[in-house]
């Protein structure tokens, strides 16, 4: 269970727009957020294809973090339920599943690369 | 404080990059200089340095975590004090507990709420500056406007242990206002407190504005002169009692009021003296001076190997 709430109106395809697309404040490190997403995803790919899964713990945990704050909202909750997850199995909590957390992380790879301003 | 155009000094420190990017966008637009930091170690280190007015910590650290962050900042005099709000994702009340248990003042969760983290820094620098000024008037004395007793404590461990750790020049002179207690019994209190207002005015003409003037209690004063050796010093000390002797008073014209003044000094090296056997080698030239007639300065020089050699 995470402690975001999910938001129910998040399409499941289509570009999903920053909340301060804009905002002047904002409008240019959200655009170096988009910018830096892809490398996210190969990193995310990555370290699941390696199975470190400490290090895709943190890279979802500031996923999670700062997705919000560039206006990302869904992202940063699709990241939070990843992490809780790994969480959970790292702990051999018996709710959790490898089958859950594939999911998970789909959901969270396919919001990622439809960030957009 | 540190602080460049007057703008206090926020100091973020914070492993994420996309934080101190998030920050700083949104805080662009309060009067304050942002400084962020990804490691723990360095952000103490530059508070150490720097006193900051405010710093927002993330707990959540891979290295040195937030809760290490905030123990190395209470274990350093120079930062005890510190404004710290704590950011973070982890929004067990546990943690949170433990942060205040360390000293934070405040904590705002991941992801932020801009608008309540903008208020929420403004609220720290409000209490942090209200803080500040409190301490600044814990050191001041009320009737004269010099440093009290207690600053002067603080400034002389200082001075003291600067002097001693670079074998440089430092002077202590210490005064008293002779037959005070006469005055305020014949002309009444309004009248003494004229005296020592006046005593502190005449000290602070003839000081440097590096020299630290203070009313130790009552009617002793004492002056620190950073880099004078006891010869120089003599100099301020005699300037100083030949004003008072100089001075007419408004409400006893017909009485004038003198001044002894006790020195105690070292030309170069290290005395091996501690703050208060150098107080106390002060506070008996001032007793020589007032056994010896009053209105006069008597100077002690401390004798060092050093200055022994130098002579020699």
């Amino acid at each position: 269970m995470s402690q975001f709430p999910t938001p129910n109106s998040q399409p499941a395809t289509g570009p999903i727009r920053s909340e301060f697309s804009n905002d002047p404040d904002m409008r240019e490190i959200v655009e170096m957020y988009v910018q830096e997403m892809p490398a996210r995803v190969s990193k995310l790919q990555e370290l699941w294809a390696a199975q470190h899964m400490d290090e895709l713990k943190r890279l979802a945990h500031q996923i999670k973090g700062a997705s919000g704050g560039y206006g990302f909202a869904p992202v940063g909750s699709a990241a939070g339920k990843v992490e809780a997850s790994l969480m959970a199995l790292s702990e051999g909590s018996a709710s959790a599943s490898l089958e859950q957390l594939r999911k998970q992380f789909d959901d969270l790879l396919s919001m990622c690369r439809r960030v957009t301003m | 404080m540190a602080a460049s155009d007057n703008k206090p000094m926020v100091v973020l420190i914070d492993d994420s990059a996309d934080v101190h990017r998030l920050l700083k966008a949104r805080l662009r637009s309060e009067p304050i200089e942002l400084t962020a930091f990804a490691d723990g170690k360095e952000g103490v280190e530059f508070c150490a340095k720097q006193s900051p007015a405010l710093v927002l910590l993330d707990l959540d650290m891979p290295e040195m975590d937030g809760f290490a962050v905030l123990r190395a900042l209470r274990a350093d005099p120079a930062t005890v004090n510190t404004t710290v709000v704590v950011l973070s994702g982890l929004s067990d009340s546990q943690d949170k507990v433990a942060a205040f248990d360390l000293g934070a003042t405040d904590y705002v969760t991941k992801p932020f709420d801009f608008s309540e983290l903008r208020a929420r820094v403004r609220s720290a620098l409000r209490t942090q500056r209200l803080l500040q000024l409190l301490a600044e008037r814990a050191e001041v004395d009320g009737l004269t406007g010099l440093a009290n007793r207690a600053a002067f404590n603080r400034r002389w461990a200082q001075e003291t242990n600067e002097s001693q750790r670079y074998g440089r020049p430092l002077s202590l002179a210490v005064m008293d206002i002779d037959f005070f207690k006469k005055i305020n019994d014949t002309y009444g209190h309004p009248a003494g407190d004229e005296v020592i207002q006046g005593f502190a005015k005449v000290i602070t003409a003839f000081t440097r504005d590096c020299d630290i003037a203070c009313r130790y209690g009552g009617e002793e004063f004492c002056v620190i002169m950073p880099e004078t050796a006891p010869e120089a010093s003599r100099i301020v000390g005699e300037r100083i009692r030949e004003a008072m002797q100089g001075t007419t008073w408004p409400r006893h014209p017909e009485h004038n009021v003198t001044v002894s003044v006790g020195i105690a000094g070292i030309n170069a090296g290290t005395a091996g003296l501690t703050p208060e056997a150098w107080l106390d080698r002060a506070d008996k030239a001032l007793y020589t001076a007032k056994h010896g007639g009053r209105n006069r300065v008597v100077v002690d020089v401390i004798e060092t190997p050093t200055t022994l050699k130098i002579a020699g």
